[in-house]
């Protein structure tokens, strides 16, 4: 998607506003918003993706985790002018036909219990094995420090990464040798 | 003034210079109605707190010049030049960074979690005086450049965290990061004490340089801490009482006693300042040891 950024708001005693242009999950979306409108909202409330959540809102606690421009982002942290011409994945954007191969570890594991912290939680899982397709169980933690969960004690949550980590293998496995086929 | 939850209040104006003298001019004009911002992950959560977000906020991701990373010798010294608006993570990532500065890269790791690191710039975390880089880089010896409305001045990132809040009103261009000698038995030590393991706000950070001859005599040595309640310093006595000195048990017993002297820190809600006096003194003695001795 090829989207200028655009803002250069004059001060004003009303709240200014900016029309915002970025992609959602693959759909292009506009937006007249307030310059500073955290993107948590914007996706929830303007959206209405309420996969995305919020918490600490402070960037703590990883529950509004999403992809932006391909990097994980804490959604409460990223202003709307910040997220203009960006691309961003939310955990509605994951599954296509069927649930992406993190989800189905989540649910094969027991990753979760409440399950409020999942949808941060698998979107950083995404961002990890996107950048190491077999990570050891330091990378997994680090890469998932950033995500608290109050519930699980973060064993089912581990168990759950690596259990993704073999679906995947094995999904490219069976998927190269149906190529040789 | 922004807020938790659903509804955005009075929400400040955003500027988006393409240069620096557009952003320097900018501030001159809203003064203390307008601050700087890059990736805005710890100026956000300030807000959060309940410290008032000003009227302007003056962006300064499309300025050329505070970004990128390029090698390029200074005065005859290989020197690593990290833009401003360089990432944490990509600083902790970059294979550039691993192998001329790899102190910062083990430092930028240390700081918060992925998600932020992704987003806040290694120039916002020195310039809002409390960051966990900077400890590294004192040690490294970095200097900043520093645009002042006409031109950019390079200095010391030692002096720097010595000067007064004026110095606000500075555009932190870049850093330059001399080039990390493997060869002459120059050490590097970076530690950071947290409440927990990770994604923790700094109780202390201490790094340090120690470079000793084959005698264990002390030959160059720079020693630094900080933390998120604590101003960074260099413990410039310190070094001072080293410096020339052959390591020893006794001299290493005197060196604690005078980073408790010299360390300026307060008792915050977590730690007494003597907490943290002791803890940097042994944190940095044992970095000494470990790299030196």
């Amino acid at each position: 998607m090829d989207v200028k950024k655009v803002i250069m708001a004059t001060p004003s005693p009303q709240p200014v506003k900016i029309e915002l242009e970025l992609e959602v999950n693959g759909f292009h979306r506009q937006l007249t918003v307030a310059p500073a409108a955290r993107l948590v909202d914007l996706l929830r409330e303007d959206l209405e993706l309420t996969g995305t959540k919020f918490s600490c809102e402070v960037g703590r606690c990883g529950t509004c985790a999403v992809h932006m421009d391909n990097k994980l982002v804490n959604s409460c942290l990223v202003m709307a002018y910040q997220a203009n011409g960006t691309s961003i994945c939310t955990i509605e954007g994951l599954a296509e036909r069927s649930l992406d191969p993190i989800q189905s570890a989540f649910l094969e594991e027991g990753g979760f219990q409440c399950g409020y912290c999942t949808p941060g939680m698998i979107m950083a899982v995404k961002a990890l094995l996107n950048y190491h397709a077999n990570p050891t169980e330091e990378q997994i933690k680090e890469g998932l420090s950033g995500n608290l969960c109050r519930c699980t004690g973060y064993g089912g949550i581990i168990r759950a990464v690596q259990r993704a980590i073999k679906n995947l293998n094995e999904n490219e496995i069976e998927g190269a040798v149906g190529w040789k086929k | 003034m922004i807020r938790q939850g659903t509804v955005m209040i009075d929400s400040p104006a955003i500027w988006m210079p393409e240069n620096l003298a557009d952003a320097w001019q900018l501030k001159h004009r809203f003064g203390p109605d307008a601050q700087y911002i890059a990736g805005g992950t710890l100026m956000q959560t300030h807000w959060q707190k309940g410290i008032e977000c000003p009227a302007n906020l003056i962006s300064l991701e499309r300025i050329k010049e505070m970004q990128g990373i390029i090698k390029s010798p200074i005065h005859g010294q290989a020197v690593t030049r990290i833009g401003a608006l360089t990432s944490l993570d990509v600083c902790r990532q970059h294979s550039e960074i691993a192998v001329s500065a790899p102190l910062l890269t083990e430092a930028a790791g240390s700081i918060a979690a992925p998600a932020v690191r992704n987003k806040a710039t290694i120039g916002g975390n020195i310039a809002n005086r409390f960051g966990d880089s900077i400890p590294a880089l004192l040690a490294m010896d970095a200097s900043l450049a520093l645009f002042d409305g006409k031109e950019i001045l390079l200095t010391l990132l030692s002096d720097y965290i010595r000067m007064e809040s004026s110095i606000k009103n500075l555009i932190l261009v870049y850093v330059l990061v001399p080039e990390t000698d493997g060869v002459n038995n120059g050490q590097y030590f970076y530690k950071k004490l947290g409440h927990r393991e990770a994604f923790s706000p700094s109780i202390l950070t201490v790094a340090g340089y120690c470079r000793t001859s084959e005698q264990n005599e002390i030959l160059e040595i720079r020693l630094a801490a900080s933390g998120s309640t604590s101003p960074p310093q260099r413990f410039i006595h310190t070094e001072q009482v080293l410096n020339g000195c052959i390591l020893s048990h006794e001299l290493l017993t005197k060196a604690i006693q005078t980073i408790k002297d010299e360390m300026n820190v307060n008792t915050d809600p977590f730690s007494s300042a003597g907490y943290k006096k002791a803890a940097a003194a042994n944190l940095i003695v044992s970095g000494i040891v470990g790299k030196a001795g």
